[in-house]
């Protein structure tokens, strides 16, 4: 007889014994068909956009979610990193002058 | 032209190509919203507790395998989680004890539907969050990583869990008067 109050019998045990318990459980689960719910539509809407999400990511390996915010915080740093540099007069005025050159190099005017 | 049609190609999607987490959905949804409803007793809290499991099985997606028994058994665990994480928010508005259904609930039933061991009988009156663990552990041999990460608790936890229910289904097995004895080694 084992001695139970030692916990690596008890280990011994479980090892054993877990697997064919699966099973049994495993075997009495209703099946789909035996179950009859209608889930709800405000269900079936959210997990369409889930399903969708989840299709995008393990085809093109991120969530298409992930993407757009990645373009948004992209266009937003650039944004604000154009407008803070002109906001610096000294910025602007060379930004200004480099426009003015460029147009005065390669303009050419012909009468 | 051609990558034209490639890519009309790939935007048909035949029975076979219909992606794993859709397979799950369709194949597990309704067992999943079963489970639920005996822990949360409600339609629609049940509903909440489907999609939350959903969020979570798109994680671990890479790691499952389908169609398998192993994926039955987690996303079983992973609605059962799901759904007493719902309960422990809406508590103040249900009147249910969470430790009573951690000890009472079952599912399935299995009264009287196979031949148990009395051991088998012991392991099914430890409380749910026991018997997840040991179902991931010993019947499907989870590493200890992955089974903290399924149930959202860290290692030592787990370990402390593991060690704590060994001594519950101890104490189990000395009240019901099991004796284990040559079979089990």
């Amino acid at each position: 007889m084992k001695n139970i109050d030692d916990l690596d019998n008890i280990d011994k045990i479980l090892y054993q014994c877990m697997p064919g318990l699966e099973e049994k459980l495993l075997d009495a689960m209703p099946q789909d068909e035996e179950i009859t719910y209608h889930f709800s539509d405000k269900f079936e809407r959210k997990m369409k956009k889930l399903c969708k999400q989840v299709k995008l990511k393990e085809q093109y390996g991120f969530p298409i979610a992930t993407m757009k915010k990645s373009a948004a915080a992209i266009i937003l740093i650039l944004g604000v990193t154009i407008a803070m540099s002109l906001s610096v007069k000294a910025v602007r005025e060379k930004l200004f002058d480099y426009f003015v050159k460029i147009y005065e190099t390669y303009t050419e005017r012909m009468y | 032209m051609l990558e034209m049609l490639m890519l009309y190609m790939s935007l048909i999607e035949t029975e076979e190509e219909k992606v794993k987490f859709e397979k799950i959905y369709v194949q597990y949804r309704k067992l999943m919203y079963v489970c639920a409803k005996e822990i949360l007793r409600s339609d629609h809290l049940a509903e909440d507790a489907v999609h939350e499991a959903f969020l979570k099985i798109a994680k671990y997606l890479d790691k499952i395998e389908f169609p398998c028994n192993k994926t039955k058994r987690f996303v079983v665990i992973v609605v059962e989680n799901a759904a007493k994480d719902i309960y422990r928010k809406e508590k103040h508005r249900m009147h249910l004890d969470l430790e009573a259904i951690e000890t009472s609930y079952h599912f399935p039933v299995i009264d009287g539907v196979e031949e148990m061991t009395d051991v088998e009988k012991a392991i099914l009156k430890l409380p749910l969050t026991y018997r997840q663990i040991f179902q991931m552990k010993y019947a499907w041999g989870f590493p200890n990583k992955e089974i903290a990460q399924i149930l959202n608790m860290k290692e030592g936890t787990l370990r402390q869990r593991i060690m704590r229910g060994k001594g519950i289904l101890r104490e189990i097995l000395k009240e019901m008067e099991v004796y284990i004895d040559e079979e089990y080694r």
